[in-house]
């Protein structure tokens, strides 16, 4: 419960206990991704591998940067901070791999664990690429308005966003 | 495929006009503009395509022995509503605030590339297998966008676009209810 009901909380007080969170979880957003892989075998025959990736990335917001005055029965808040990724997780989607092997190959298991590994790396620098996507950037603060206009809300007050 | 792609654009930089058009109006001068002319213009939108998100996806499609083959398709998924069976009735206007009834959200996939990853076509139509492949891949992409929750993405998307264009006409506030069943 964010509020006593014993005693009439001040705004500005909890605004600024508010303002103190440093990590709030704003939205979880899924990617998938396909990756085609291919090395180069002697005699020119090649080991090639399909995977796909699926990654689900929880976005935060530091409400330390957060801008705001009071008048009157508004709260105008300012420009708001951008989202940063807290944590992520990327799952191989093994039901949809598939290869394209030389039989005879030595190497194909080894081909194959660097395939992943590479795949899993990539996801992870285009996982890292969405805080500066500006899609990603509109939608959370369409998430993060939402919040705070309910919080302002619950002391009888409107927000306004300066844009 | 060319001609949807056409109109989607038209529909966009319609809406971009649409959009620059009041808000200089209303920046000009807060003039309200009256109920069955807001409705003609919110319906003049038609489709109103509010969010684009690319989707990958390893397409396998055996029919036997000799009739396999592995697609990777590309594409992006496009969410929208329409806005041209919008009727008198789904609009309400009191005290400045404007109460909108808008039809469920949809979403399509637009497949924009996909190469043959693998294949072994001996006895089987090649060019028949592919495209099955391809209607296979875009229903299994459609789930996986149902999965991540396209449908609450497009929604969020949809009320701030008419948000702000409501706010722009001059009122003060837009509340939705989403139609989640078809009208008869």
């Amino acid at each position: 419960m964010l509020f006593s009901c014993k005693e009439k909380v001040n705004f500005e007080d909890k605004i600024e206990q508010i303002k103190k969170t440093e990590n709030l979880n704003i939205m979880e957003w899924t990617t998938r991704n396909v990756f085609e892989i291919t090395f180069t075998k002697q005699f020119g025959f090649e080991n090639r591998f399909a995977i796909e990736t699926k990654s689900k990335i929880r976005f935060c917001v530091n409400l330390n940067e957060l801008k705001y005055r009071v008048e009157q029965n508004y709260v105008i808040f300012g420009n708001l901070p951008n989202v940063k990724i807290c944590s992520y997780n990327v799952i191989e989607e093994i039901q949809n791999y598939d290869e394209d092997i030389f039989p005879l190959s030595l190497s194909t298991e080894r081909n194959k664990k660097l395939a992943f590994q590479i795949a899993i790396e990539s996801t992870k620098i285009m996982i890292k690429n969405l805080e500066n996507d500006t899609n990603i950037q509109e939608y959370s603060k369409v998430a993060l308005k939402e919040f705070l206009s309910s919080f302002v809300k619950l002391f009888g007050k409107e927000a306004k966003f300066e844009e | 495929m060319k001609n949807k792609n056409i109109i989607a654009i038209i529909g966009i930089l319609t809406i971009i006009l649409i959009f620059i058009f009041f808000a200089k109006n209303s920046q000009k001068r807060a003039v309200k503009m009256d109920k069955s002319l807001f409705i003609t213009s919110v319906k003049e939108i038609k489709e109103l395509s509010v969010i684009q998100v690319p989707y990958h996806k390893i397409v396998k499609n055996k029919k036997g022995l000799f009739c396999e083959i592995t697609i990777i398709l590309k594409g992006y998924i496009e969410g929208y509503i329409n806005l041209e069976d919008l009727r008198e009735d789904d609009i309400k206007i009191k005290d400045d605030i404007v109460y909108i009834t808008i039809p469920k959200p949809e979403y399509k996939f637009n497949s924009n590339y996909f190469n043959v990853f693998k294949e072994n076509v001996i006895l089987c139509d090649k060019i028949k297998l592919i495209n099955e492949t391809i209607q296979l891949g875009k229903k299994m992409i459609l789930e996986d966008a149902k999965k991540d929750g396209i449908e609450k993405a497009i929604e969020i998307r949809i009320k701030e676009v008419l948000s702000k264009f409501v706010k722009s006409l001059g009122y003060k506030d837009v509340q939705f209810i989403v139609r989640d069943s078809i009208r008869l």
